[in-house]
Order: structure tokens, then C-alpha cells, then sequence
């Protein structure tokens, strides 16, 4: 890919050309975007309209409402991309095949991975147009508050890296279904198994297991939402156990991942400058800012780190959430691209 | 040594006889033999047919001479390469065309062309000029802004022989090109690959409409069931498969005789004889010798 001009992947360059000619797309972008602005309306109303029960001040309710604006937006560009992503690439394949483009495509000097990066290239570029789509939006939240440049950053990541994700798997199914409507079947399926599947099977562990010990957290690595509550905040510190009360779709999500008895409980106001003061509780965990590090940590009152990465060495479960859905991205674009390898020992159609 | 071993032991630049070598081809899947021990060899420059029935092998062996399809068995060799030891050098030599045009919606038709310059990776600066120049050729210089799925069957097949020339191969493998053609534009096809045979293109064409390989084409192979049933010019097969050719003549007056004749020597013998015997001959016509009457009575079981 080039930027600026025309992309060198001729796939990609008439990908996009397709993709910005049809009225589908401006329908695809318009839905989105009313969706969340409606999503946006109703949330502002709902908490600006709430008397403030703690008796914060006006900075901390406007904090408190930028990061539910912020938090809400991102959860539902996830559940959008979702919806938008396996539905715009499944067809990348079989379409092709379907129309009877695919053949001319394979006898050119295109090499499968080309072909294939072309059309997942063209996917993430209509992902990241989405996502620059709702920084207006997004940027509501920056003006009252309680969102960093870096939260936008993790958050944007966040939704870009399920996009792709997503977009690899579809294209995976593309190649494996001989038609589109299978390959859409199989596509949301599998994304549904990202979403709530694996939050299913992490929910039975802990319904099955009677040690009484809080189960592995592994299977949560492939949920994308799981990995964009970590990466853009954590309980204890944004979440409404934490710093301030927040109403994100995000936080029952952190609160699975930090296990009941570690959750942040207490703090001192010069440990978080610039964030609300938090409620202390004793007994619990303190979090505060390690200024070397530049990061929030949090210890026990034993004197153990909260979490393996406060102790500075673990790696956190966004990152390792994140390695997890690239093996699996990379792993569906190889058998996409294995699907595709000429000469086979059957004949391509189309 | 055999004749592929022959091509592929030629000299580097130096040109090949044969442009496309099939030795002992077979597609097997299972238990279905869809090509079965095929031999064929296509000289640089000719017009080569293949005719045959439905499920004949036709577009397998265009499959596997495109580099898309595994051989069972067999030796291939396109322009002196072989399609699964190196499929890039095939497709750089040879432009394939498949029996149904796909169509991208959206796109006008130099960009469909311009696309599939991409895909070969020719330099974009040549771009225009190659479009120009294809759109002449193919004559669709009018259409060059029109999308693509609003042309015409006949102009698509032209676009998408355009887009098999985008690279500029030396052998260009036609799967039904004139199928679901008017016989007008049937007819500038083929005109068009006689253009191109001028050119110096090798061109392999399977088709139905049989009188135009007949007359377009230097040799034929007639498949049947995945079988060679027989292969050589037009006429020489009709020799090969001994085949009778029937001959009207027409005596002035109004008198029209009918005789039954095996050989083009038969027929030289038929009128001297007729004229040596006096008879006003205004008309000496064949009528069923064509390629049609044969390829029935081949692939009917008639001759095998």
C-alpha cells in the first residue's frame, strides 16, 4: 500500500474504488453513525440529567460523564464493527468465485497473499473510515473530560485491531465456503463466538469448577471487548469501583478480569494528579502513581503486587489478548491464502 | 528423448517450434477420468482447435494449460514452461480466457483494464498507451468510459479477450469464446483472432460453432469423454477417419447429381471423370464433409 495517489495493490486500489461507488457503503456509514450519535443523545441525557448522589464537583461530574460518553462509544463501535466487519469481507472470496472474477484473477501475476491483502487491506481501510467517522463524536467526550490522548489511542487500536481480526476470519471463511451465504453464516459464527462464546465458556469454567478458585482468564484473550476494557481502563481506576463512578458497558467486563478481592478500594488524592480523587476503603488494595514508571500500580496490603504487570514484569492482558487474536489473524489469513494457491488439485470455478 | 524433452532442451532465445506441448496428459478425479492421456502439440502461430461434446476434457486441459489445475499425469509445456514446475512464467506467456466473463460492477472499462495491467505489473506509465491501443483492437474505443456491465455479451468477450492480451502473451487459450455470440458478432470475433494469428500469437480455441473453427483454424483435436479421437487439419481428419464426403453437382439444364466420394483425390478423380465424359458441369460442391458432419459422426461412436 502507498499513501497518498493510488494504492500500488491493484486489488486494493479497485476495492476501494468499488467499495466508495456503491450506495451500500454511504447506507453502511450513515446507520453507524446514527446509531452511535443516538447511543451518544441517550447516554448524555441519562447521566448530565442524574442528580450526583457522591456530591462531586463540577469537574469530576464532567470527567465522570466525558468517560461514560467515551467508553460507551468505543463499546458499541466494537459491537458496529462486529456487525459491519465479516458482513463486508465474507464475499471476498466467494463473491469473486460468484461472479466469475476469480480465475482471471488467479492466471494474472497476482500471488495469493496479494489478492488476499487487497481485500483485507480494503476492509481495515473501511473500518478506519468509520472510525474517523466518529472522532467528532469522540471528541465530545475530550471537551468534558477524563479521557487522555493515550486512551483515544487504545481505544482506536482497540477497534482497529478487531476489524482486522475479524476481516482475517471472514476472509478465511470466504476462501473455505463455496458460496457467500455460507461464508456469512460461518463468518458471523465464528464472531459470535468471539463475543459471547468465549465469555460462555469462561462463565461455565466458573459454574463448573468447585475449587472455588476464580477460573483462567485464557479463553477471554479472544474476546476483542475483554481486550479493549483493559487496554482503555481498569478497575480500580476508571471503572465505578474505582476512581470515579462511571456507567461503561466496559466495566463489568474489567471486573471479571480483577478478581473480587483485588479490586481497587482506596487511594490518596496526590497518587492520581489530574484524575478524581478516589474513596478510600480499608482493608484493600491501594493503586497510586509510580512516577518512574509512569503508570498507575496497584499493591496489596501485603505488600504484593495487584496485578502480575503493577509488579512491573507481567505482561497485561490486553497485550497478551492482543498476541492471542493476531496468531489467530494470522493463521486465518494462511489458510485463506493456502485455499487460494494455484495450480490445485481442483479445478477453481469462476 | 521425447518431444518435450526436445523443446525444453532448446537453446535459450532461440524461438520454439511448438508453443504449446501436451504429452500423456490425464485429470483424474476419483474415479472420473475428465482427460485421459492426451497428446497435443500446437505450433508458434497457429490457430489450434479443440472441439468436443460436453464433459469432453476441453476446459480441464485449458485449466491445466492455464496453470490453475494439477495434472494426474502427464507432461505440459506453455511457451517451454511447464504450468506446475512454474506457473509465473506460464501466465507471464499466456493469456487465458474462460467460457464465462465475470463482470465487476462499478468499474468502467479502462479501469477494468487498468486493473488486470496492475495485476501483471506492467509499469504504469504504459498504461495508457497499451489501452489505447487494446481498445483499437478489440474495437471498443467508444466504450472506454462505459461500465463494464453495460455492455453488450458481444463487447464483454472482446473486453475480456482485451483483458487476456493486457500482457502482451504469445499464446492465448480461448474457452468458448464465441459462445452465446449473435452471428454478427461471432463474426468480428473471428476475424479478430485471425488478427491476431497475423500478429504471431499461437491461439488455442474450443468451441460449438464448428463451421468457424473449420475455417479459422489450421488444426483441430476432437475430444470425446476425456479421449484424443482425432487431430489434424480439418480435412486431413476427414481422411484420417476415412470419412465419405458427399459431393453435389449440378449439369447445366438443371440436372443436380449427388456422389459419394472418400478422399479429396476421390473427388479430383469424380470430375475429370464427369467431364471427360461430357457432361455440363455448372456446379461441383461438397456438402457434408464439413467439420460438423464429422465431429457427429466421431463423437457419435460412428468411427472410433
Amino acid at each position: 500500500m502507498r499513501l497518498g495517489g493510488r494504492p500500488r495493490n491493484p486489488v486494493l486500489a479497485r476495492e476501494i474504488k468499488e467499495r466508495l461507488r456503491t450506495r451500500r457503503t454511504t447506507i453502511v456509514v450513515t446507520v453507524y453513525l446514527a446509531v452511535l450519535a443516538l447511543i451518544l443523545q441517550v447516554v448524555y441525557s441519562g447521566m448530565s440529567g442524574a442528580q450526583d448522589a457522591f456530591g462531586d464537583s463540577l469537574a469530576t461530574q464532567s470527567a465522570r460523564l466525558g468517560r461514560s460518553l467515551f467508553e460507551t462509544l468505543l463499546f458499541f463501535m466494537l459491537v458496529l464493527v462486529c456487525f459491519i466487519v465479516p458482513g463486508g469481507t465474507a464475499d471476498a472470496v466467494s463473491g469473486e468465485r460468484e461472479r466469475q472474477t476469480l480465475v482471471p484473477l488467479q492466471v494474472s501475476l497476482l500471488s495469493p497473499r496479494s489478492i488476499l491483502a487487497g481485500k483485507l487491506l480494503s476492509s481495515v481501510a473501511f473500518v478506519f473510515l468509520l472510525v474517523l467517522a466518529t472522532l467528532p463524536l469522540l471528541g465530545v467526550s475530550f471537551v468534558l473530560g477524563g479521557v487522555s490522548v493515550g486512551d483515544l489511542v487504545r481505544g482506536v487500536a482497540a477497534v482497529l485491531t478487531t476489524g482486522l481480526v475479524l476481516a482475517c476470519l471472514a476472509l478465511a471463511c470466504s476462501s473455505l465456503a463455496r458460496r457467500t451465504q455460507g461464508a456469512m453464516i460461518l463468518a458471523y459464527g465464528l464472531t459470535l463466538f468471539l463475543a459471547l462464546g468465549t465469555a460462555m465458556v469462561y462463565g461455565a469454567q466458573q459454574v463448573l469448577d468447585d475449587t472455588g478458585r476464580r477460573p483462567s482468564t485464557a479463553v477471554l484473550t479472544l474476546n476483542p471487548f475483554f481486550a479493549a476494557a483493559d487496554a482503555t481502563g481498569r478497575a480500580g481506576v476508571d471503572g465505578f469501583f474505582g476512581g470515579f463512578a462511571t456507567s461503561s458497558p466496559f466495566d463489568p467486563l474489567r471486573l471479571v478480569l480483577v478478581p473480587e478481592d483485588q479490586r481497587f478500594l482506596g487511594g490518596f488524592e496526590e497518587d492520581f494528579p489530574g484524575r478524581p480523587m478516589p474513596m478510600p476503603v480499608d482493608g484493600g488494595p491501594v493503586e497510586f502513581f509510580d512516577e518512574g514508571r509512569g503508570v498507575v500500580v496497584g499493591v496489596l496490603p501485603d505488600g504484593r503486587p495487584l496485578r502480575p504487570e503493577d509488579a512491573g514484569g507481567g505482561i497485561p492482558f490486553w497485550a497478551r489478548s492482543a498476541a492471542v487474536l493476531g496468531f489467530t489473524a494470522g493463521a486465518a489469513f494462511l489458510l485463506a491464502t493456502r485455499r487460494l494457491r494455484t495450480p490445485s488439485n481442483r479445478a477453481a470455478v469462476g | 528423448m521425447t518431444a518435450l524433452d526436445d523443446l525444453s532442451a532448446a537453446p535459450a532465445g532461440e524461438p520454439l517450434e511448438l508453443a504449446v506441448q501436451v504429452e500423456r496428459l490425464t485429470k483424474r478425479y476419483g474415479d472420473l477420468f475428465a482427460v485421459r492421456d492426451l497428446d497435443l502439440s500446437v505450433p508458434r502461430g497457429a490457430i489450434f482447435g479443440l472441439i468436443g461434446p460436453n464433459g469432453a476434457g476441453k476446459s480441464t486441459t485449458f485449466l491445466v494449460l492455464a496453470s490453475l489445475l494439477t495434472p494426474t499425469a502427464g507432461r505440459v509445456r506453455v511457451a517451454g514452461h511447464d504450468p506446475v514446475e512454474d506457473p509465473r512464467a506460464v501466465r507471464s506467456a499466456l493469456g487465458y480466457m474462460p467460457d464465462v466473463m465475470g463482470v465487476y460492477d462499478n468499474l468502467r472499462v479502462d479501469e477494468y483494464l487498468e486493473f488486470f495491467a496492475g495485476a501483471y505489473r506492467l509499469p504504469r506509465s504504459s498504461w495508457p498507451g497499451l489501452i489505447d491501443g487494446l481498445l483499437e483492437l478489440v474495437d471498443l474505443t467508444g466504450k472506454r468510459r462505459a461500465m463494464v456491465d453495460s455492455l453488450s455479451r458481444g463487447m464483454k468477450q472482446r473486453l475480456s479477450l482485451a483483458r487476456a492480451l493486457v500482457h502482451d502473451p504469445e499464446v492465448l487459450v480461448l474457452d468458448e469464446p464465441a459462445s452465446g455470440l449473435d452471428p454478427r458478432a461471432r463474426v468480428e470475433l473471428r476475424e479478430l483472432l485471425v488478427q491476431l494469428r497475423d500478429m504471431g500469437k499461437t491461439v488455442v480455441i474450443s468451441s460449438h460453432i464448428l463451421a468457424e473453427l473449420e475455417e479459422m483454424c489450421s488444426e483441430v483435436a476432437i475430444l470425446e469423454a476425456g479421449r484424443l479421437l482425432a487431430v489434424g487439419s480439418p480435412r486431413s481428419i476427414g481422411d484420417q477417419l476415412g470419412g465419405a464426403r458427399v459431393v453435389r453437382v449440378r449439369l447445366a439444364g438443371g440436372e443436380v447429381q449427388e456422389h459419394t466420394v472418400g478422399s479429396e483425390e476421390d473427388q479430383q478423380a469424380l470430375l475429370a471423370r464427369l467431364v471427360a465424359d461430357g457432361l455440363p458441369v455448372v456446379e461441383f460442391t461438397e456438402t457434408s464433409s464439413g467439420l460438423e458432419d464429422l465431429f457427429l459422426r466421431v463423437t457419435k461412436g460412428v468411427v472410433q
